[in-house]
C-alpha cells in the first residue's frame, strides 16, 4: 500500500469510535451479508478456500467475524465527505469495520454483489484509514505487508480495490478501521 | 526486534515442519491457568478474560500447539541453531497456530520465572520456519513480522517481551522459539 497522509487533524476519530461503541453494527460479516451470497462474485471460491483451511465463523465456533458500520446510519456522513475531500475522490462505498479481541477478518478480498457495476467505474481508487490509537495485537495485512502500530488517522491507498487482505485482533481492545473506495475526482 | 540472519542453509526447516505436521503436539497451550502460582500468569489471564478470549480447550480458538526437542524434533536442530546465534540454550520449542487460531497478547510467563530472572545475558530469539504465507503474523511489542523468509531469525527486545501470533491464512503457522545465555 502507498502511504497517503493523515486525517487526524480533519476528523475526530476518537469521537467517531466513541459513538460506534454505543451502536449496534448494521450487520456482521461474513455470514450476515446484506446480499444473497449466491449473487456475490467470488464468494463461492472464497468460501471453498476457507472451508479447505478449516476456517470457521464465530457462529460455527471459530474466529472469522467482523462488524460493519455505515455512514448515515451508525456514524455521521460528514466523516465520509471530509475523507472524500482529503483523498480527492467521490465515495462509491465507505464503512468502518470492527474486529473484537480474539477474532479476525480471515484472508479475503471484498467480494460484492455489485462487482460488475464497480468494475465499470473508471479511475476507481481504494483507501483505508487506521482510525484508532495504536494498540498491541491489532494487525492489518495485505499481500504486500503487515501494518501495526499505525498513527491514528493515517491513510493508505491500495494498489487495487480487490486486493486480498486480512485483519486480526489478538489484543485486548476492539479494533476499528475505516474503508473507502470510489472514483478519483 | 533485531534481525540476526537466516538459518535456511544450515537447517532443513521444511523437513522439520513436514515431520511435525503428522505429530501430536506435546500439549496445546496455554498450559497454565490464572490460578497457577507463577509470576505474571494471573495478570495475563485476567487481561484475556476481560477481553473475552476463549481458549481452545473451552471451545474457542485461542491456543497453540507445542512441540519439543527430543520428543518431536531432533536435538541437532537446537545445537545447530545455538551455534548459529552463539547462545547456550535454556529452553526452546516450536509453536504451531492453526488457521483461524491465535495466541492472544501475552508474555511467556514460565514455571522457572524466578530462576530465569536472575540469569545474566539472557537473549530470546524466534525463527520463522514456515515458508512465507499470507495471513501468518507475529507481533512483538510494537513490531510485526510478516511474510518472512523461511529460516529468518530475529532477536527479541527481551525474553519477557509481550507478543501475539495470529493465523488468518490457509495453512498452519510454525515458529521456532529459543532463549538462552549469550556465550
Amino acid at each position: 500500500m502507498k502511504y497517503f497522509g493523515n486525517t487526524g487533524n480533519l476528523i475526530d476519530w476518537e469521537s467517531v469510535i466513541a459513538d460506534l461503541k454505543k451502536s449496534d453494527p448494521a450487520h456482521t460479516g461474513p455470514n450476515n451479508s446484506v446480499s444473497d451470497p449466491s449473487e456475490i462474485v467470488g464468494m463461492e471460491d472464497l468460501m471453498n478456500k476457507w472451508t479447505k483451511a478449516g476456517v470457521k465463523t464465530v457462529e460455527e465456533g471459530g474466529t472469522n467475524r467482523w462488524d460493519m458500520f455505515f455512514p448515515g446510519q451508525q456514524f455521521n456522513a460528514d466523516v465520509v465527505s471530509k475523507f472524500c475531500d482529503f483523498v480527492n475522490a467521490d465515495a462509491t462505498a465507505a464503512w468502518i469495520a470492527r474486529i473484537t479481541p480474539g477474532n479476525m477478518a480471515h484472508w479475503h478480498w471484498d467480494t460484492s454483489s455489485h462487482e460488475n457495476e464497480f468494475n465499470a467505474i473508471p479511475n476507481m481508487v481504494r483507501y483505508c484509514c487506521f482510525i484508532m490509537k495504536s494498540q498491541p495485537g491489532h494487525v492489518f495485512m495485505t499481500e504486500e505487508g503487515a501494518y501495526c502500530n499505525q498513527e491514528q488517522g493515517s491513510v493508505y491507498q491500495w494498489p487495487s480495490r480487490t486486493m486480498w487482505h486480512g485483519g486480526l485482533n489478538c489484543g485486548m481492545t476492539e479494533k476499528y478501521m475505516f474503508h473507502f473506495f470510489g472514483p478519483a475526482r | 526486534m533485531k534481525y540476526i540472519g537466516n538459518t535456511g542453509t544450515i537447517i532443513d526447516w521444511q523437513s522439520v515442519v513436514d515431520s511435525l505436521s503428522n505429530q501430536t503436539p506435546g500439549y496445546v497451550g496455554p498450559r497454565h491457568s490464572g490460578n497457577d502460582d507463577i509470576v505474571g500468569i494471573s495478570d495475563v489471564a485476567k487481561k484475556w478474560d476481560q477481553a473475552g478470549f476463549l481458549l481452545i480447550k473451552d471451545g474457542g480458538n485461542a491456543g497453540w500447539d507445542m512441540f519439543f526437542p527430543h520428543a518431536n524434533f531432533d536435538q541437532t536442530i537446537v545445537d545447530t541453531f545455538a551455534d548459529y546465534v552463539n547462545v547456550d540454550p535454556i529452553s526452546c520449542w516450536i509453536s504451531r497456530v492453526q488457521p483461524g487460531c491465535l495466541t492472544p497478547w501475552h508474555w511467556d510467563a514460565n514455571d522457572n520465572e524466578k530462576e530465569y530472572s536472575t540469569i545474566k545475558n539472557m537473549v530470546r530469539m524466534s525463527c520463522n520456519i514456515s515458508k512465507p504465507q499470507v495471513g501468518h503474523v507475529i507481533m512483538v511489542e510494537n513490531e510485526c513480522l510478516y511474510f518472512q523468509e523461511q529460516g529468518s531469525v530475529w532477536q527479541w527486545p527481551d525474553r519477557t517481551s509481550w507478543h501475539g501470533g495470529i493465523n488468518c491464512g490457509m495453512t498452519p503457522k510454525y515458529l521456532f522459539n529459543f532463549f538462552g545465555v549469550r556465550r
